[in-house]
């Protein structure tokens, strides 16, 4: 990694070529730049608050609660997009509701995440934590994908989930969803 | 490098003088891009030429740079997929759904509609209670598409009522319905399946269409406590035209939300005149 531009502090702050550290669970240190780093509303933040300080330029922003290999899937995504994605407008509520039930997963991204559950799961918590919100969406939108297609069963079994209700309970349930009851899970091909 | 500009010259300019400069700066590229050498004596059209080429040439390179790039960047996904799968030597991941937040499972089951989840409720009592919040609770989200397989429309509208029976009432502050599919036979008549559903939530205040065809012409049978439509890419049409033979037009209208406190006609023609410019309103709201 080569060192960042150390001349004085006060010139470099405002130059797109800025680099901005990152220090991993593990310890590992990353070097990213400017913009990828600012897609973090966390390190966003963080930034703009040191900005009004002046900052240090050796200053390493610690993760503590991300992974090193998770870190380094998320660093692709996050270099991937900077460079094809328009700066992103925060969106109104009714925008949400299309990306919530309407939009599909861009290709890309669904090769991206072409992983175990479990790692999507680890993404979604260092996206979560990161505050990216797109990308915690893009995980939210592949696991609800995964569970619309499966039945309650297949659902326990699959993440190893305990029918914790009792009799009565589980009565009561199903008396109210009992119009829904015999239809069979719907295919992921009639979104 | 074939583009340069000397080579399309045709004018008695010494080649000599040019060509050092020309590979120098194509040496250092990026450091001087306007620095090309251009021959002084050319006419307009000739140095238009020029440059649209060499514009041309460099777009394709963009163009070409930005494809392998997405070609690179997939394939580093590729491999760092393999690796997490293999867990390598750091262990594989052993996170399940229930090592999830709260927050984290509601944003998940966002992603659904309300039918599904009715499923999800019947996995565990966890499940159940994040689904028992407000934002689940007062949301009444429904995909038109659920009942494109029936025969007729007004069979599938009247599914969808009795489907929707138990999940209205007091608590729906919102109802969303929305289509993913091209095929608006049936939600074209949404609006007339959904109202015997709208009228039974006396405390409705927002309405949301998305991808659907709705027609305008409904605001005298909506709840008195409805606050606002909001239309996202649907197609509307003018139709339940009073007393007029014209089948009214159909209009895309990417988004547009309508203020329904107030006086509601009056509102819905001052939002939807500028969409249908030539059609006489008076015939129709």
């Amino acid at each position: 990694m080569s060192t960042a531009a150390s001349s004085s502090t006060s010139e470099t702050i405002a130059e797109p070529g800025l680099k901005i550290k990152v220090s991993t669970k593990e310890g590992e240190v990353f070097e990213l730049d400017e913009k990828v780093a600012k897609m973090s509303q966390v390190i966003r933040g963080i930034l703009e608050d040191l900005g009004e300080q002046n900052g240090g330029d050796d200053s390493v922003l610690p993760l503590t609660q991300v992974e090193t290999r998770i870190f380094r899937k998320i660093l692709v995504w996050l270099k991937y997009h900077a460079g094809h994605d328009k700066e992103e407008a925060p969106k109104a509520e009714e925008d949400e509701i299309i990306a919530r039930f309407c939009e599909e997963i861009p290709e890309w991204d669904q090769k991206f995440l072409n992983v175990d559950q479990a790692v999507i799961l680890e993404i979604m918590l260092a996206a979560d934590y990161l505050d990216i919100k797109k990308l915690r969406g893009l995980c939210c939108k592949t696991v609800a994908n995964i569970l619309k297609t499966k039945t309650v069963e297949q659902i326990r079994e699959m993440y190893g989930i305990e029918n914790d209700f009792t009799p009565e309970e589980e009565e009561e349930i199903r008396k109210q969803t009992a119009w829904c009851e015999d239809e069979p899970p719907r295919q992921g091909s009639n979104h | 490098m074939t583009d340069q500009p000397t080579t399309s010259s045709t004018s008695g300019h010494p080649p000599s003088v040019s060509s050092p400069r020309v590979s120098s700066s194509s040496a250092s590229e990026t450091s001087s891009p306007f620095n090309i050498p251009v021959p002084k004596d050319l006419d307009k059209g000739a140095l238009w030429a020029i440059f649209r080429q060499r514009e041309q040439t460099l777009l394709n390179r963009v163009e070409a740079a930005e494809a392998s790039l997405t070609e690179a960047y997939g394939e580093v996904a590729y491999w760092q997929n393999a690796f997490l799968h293999r867990g390598c030597t750091c262990g594989t991941f052993q996170t399940q759904i229930s090592d999830m937040p709260d927050e984290i499972l509601a944003l998940i089951f966002h992603k659904l509609n309300t039918f599904e989840h009715q499923n999800l409720r019947k996995v565990c009592a966890r499940w159940k209670d994040i689904l028992a919040l407000p934002s689940f609770t007062q949301h009444l989200v429904l995909s038109a598409d659920t009942y494109l397989g029936y025969a007729t429309p007004f069979l599938g509208a009247r599914k969808m009522r009795e489907d929707c029976a138990s999940l209205v009432g007091d608590d729906i502050r919102h109802i969303t319905f929305y289509s993913n599919s091209r095929f608006d036979n049936f939600v074209s008549d949404i609006l007339g399946a959904s109202l015997g559903l709208i009228n039974r939530c006396p405390k409705l205040e927002h309405l949301t269409f998305c991808r659907l065809r709705v027609i305008a012409g409904w605001s005298n049978w909506l709840p008195e406590t409805l606050k606002s439509v909001t239309i996202i890419n649907c197609t509307v049409e003018l139709a339940l035209s009073l007393g007029d033979d014209d089948d009214g037009d159909l209009i895309a209208i990417p988004k547009l939300t309508v203020d329904m406190t107030g006086d509601r006609e009056e509102n819905i023609r001052r939002a939807l005149v500028p969409y249908f410019p030539h059609t006489a309103f008076h015939n129709y709201v």
